[in-house]
């Protein structure tokens, strides 16, 4: 069914309409919230907190892309979530290293069709990219996730943070900066192939 | 050696739109023409695609359930939301009337006297005195009541309990005295003057506001056997019958030149409020009614309390639900 028209039997009160929204759009939703969040069940419960949110505010939804509208609800959510995080610190039960590092997911591990060598080295490159996401402040963490993770383009990010194009480009160029300088830095983690630093000293 | 400082804004500006595959033929012609003038600029670009690149295939995941509401979610998700807006409403109005009702008493409780002139009034003094000997008859003692309660127009100060000027021309009363750093106007109209044309004739100063003076100053500037000697008649005119005034009298509320000497009202109207009298009670007692304020205090700690409390109901909608 046209996604227009579910919008509109949504916002008269059709729960099944919404679903189907939701259906749609529920991956890309948890996706973007757990690079935010950097936890699954952080990122689930921001998610459903935004369905929610979503359903009890279908009456001010004024057209406009339903997607951005619907990652703007869940980014706040995002926030609100980690607002809470931060007064009640929680204690992860997953198995830690001795360095008090989480092992690594078992999801990645348990992927036949990637070889272990490959794994291992995927697991290295995504921890290492999502520590340094994490050290970017909300707002520059937001646009490198929807540009660079999740593919959006600058019009619907900024419909999301409710800003100027320019400020995506601007927030977006420093991320990008900080990211790689972050990268560098864990450079050593990295597979070859994204080792950012292995070029400099050519010239 | 590699320089950064060659990099300009412009040339990053173009190199994040580059990444994105969205340069226009114009840019992408400029950004070519600087990736083979700066070789710290090519270095960088390489660089950050290769970061977009792995951000680009870090993995999706699948979400853990679906989101999707059933109907008994639906309707609570619906009832909470209309209930948070309703009690971050309430919470606010209530702060708000806590907030308008506690400035506005602080405001009005440095810049206005909300006692009328106190006995000690050398004004009111005067007219005790006069209506004291005047009274003789029946007729003349329903005149001194009068007589003894001047209908105020402006009572008005700041800083401390004024005392009143000399009364004025035509019945008119006014005068300001201050206190170290106050001042106080009064002025009000006294009907007992009327009766005797000698006064209406000599009264002198009539709505005159005195200029702000220190206290000790002003207390030797009204002095007190000054007062009585100018104000108090003889004793013949006030036992006279009263005159029609052969001058235009002034109009003022209860004065009627044709009714002169009878009483019109014992009485202010109940709907004036500015007319209204201050009882003696209030004029002895000035300070405990300036402590009595408009709202009780019961209803002050009810908004209060209605504040916090739906406030905190507010609060628990939305961050602890």
């Amino acid at each position: 069914m046209d996604e227009s028209i579910l919008i509109e039997k949504a916002v008269d009160g059709d729960l099944d309409a919404f679903n189907q929204l939701v259906l749609t759009y529920q991956e890309l939703a948890y996706n973007v919230a757990y690079r935010i969040m950097a936890d699954e069940a952080a990122a689930a419960d921001a998610t459903q907190d935004a369905v929610i949110s979503m359903y009890r505010k279908l009456d001010s939804y004024r057209g406009g892309s339903f997607k951005a509208w619907f990652l703007r609800i869940v980014t706040n959510a995002c926030y609100d979530e980690l607002r809470k995080q931060k007064r009640r610190p929680t204690v992860s039960l997953e198995p830690e290293t001795d360095e008090s590092e989480p092992i690594e997911s078992p999801e990645w591990i348990a992927d036949k069709s990637l070889g272990l060598e490959e794994t291992i080295m995927n697991a290295q490159l995504e921890k290492a990219i999502q520590d340094c996401l994490n050290k970017l402040n909300q707002k520059h963490r937001v646009v490198m996730v929807m540009v660079d993770v999740s593919g959006e383009d600058y019009e619907t990010v900024a419909e999301v943070i409710q800003s100027p194009v320019g400020t995506v480009k601007s927030r977006l160029s420093r991320a990008r900066l900080k990211m790689q300088e972050c990268l560098k830095l864990t450079g050593e983690l990295l597979p070859d192939q994204f080792r950012l630093n292995n070029e400099e000293d050519d010239d | 050696m590699i320089r950064q400082e060659n990099v300009t804004s412009r040339d990053l500006e173009l190199l994040n739109i580059a990444l994105d595959h969205a340069l226009t033929p114009q840019e992408q012609a400029e950004f070519n023409k600087r990736l083979t003038e700066c070789p710290y600029l090519t270095t960088l670009f390489q660089q950050q695609r290769r970061l977009k690149d792995a951000m680009e295939q870090l993995p999706c995941y699948k979400v853990p359930r679906n989101f999707t509401l059933t109907r008994v979610e639906a309707r609570k998700a619906k009832r909470a939301g209309f209930l948070q807006p309703v009690f971050g409403w309430a919470s606010l109005i209530s702060a708000l009337l806590v907030a308008v009702i506690f400035g506005s008493e602080l405001i009005f409780r440095n810049v206005s006297l909300t006692v009328p002139m106190s006995s000690d009034n050398p004004q009111t003094y005067a007219v005790q005195e006069d209506s004291s000997v005047a009274s003789n008859t029946g007729e003349e003692a329903g005149i001194k009541t009068m007589a003894s309660a001047p209908i105020y127009l402006l009572n008005w100060g700041y800083g401390a309990t004024g005392l009143g000027g000399i009364g004025g021309k035509g019945g008119g009363g006014g005068g300001g005295v201050a206190e170290a750093g106050g001042v106080s106007i009064n002025i009000y109209i006294n009907p007992n003057v009327f009766y005797s044309e000698e006064m209406a004739l000599e009264g002198a100063g009539a709505g005159e506001i005195a200029p702000e003076t220190a206290m000790d100053g002003a207390v030797s500037a009204f002095p007190e056997e000054a007062i009585p000697e100018q104000e108090v008649p003889s004793q013949e005119s006030l036992m006279a019958t009263p005159i029609p005034l052969e001058h235009e009298a002034p109009r003022i509320y209860g004065i009627d030149t044709e009714k002169a000497g009878t009483i019109l009202k014992m009485t202010p109207d109940s709907n004036d409020t500015q007319l209204e009298l201050p009882s003696e009670e209030e004029t002895r007692t000035g300070q405990e009614s300036e402590s009595k304020s408009i709202v009780p205090i019961q209803v002050r700690i009810g908004l209060v309390a209605a504040a916090l409390v739906f406030g905190l109901v507010w609060w628990y909608l939305k961050f602890k639900r």
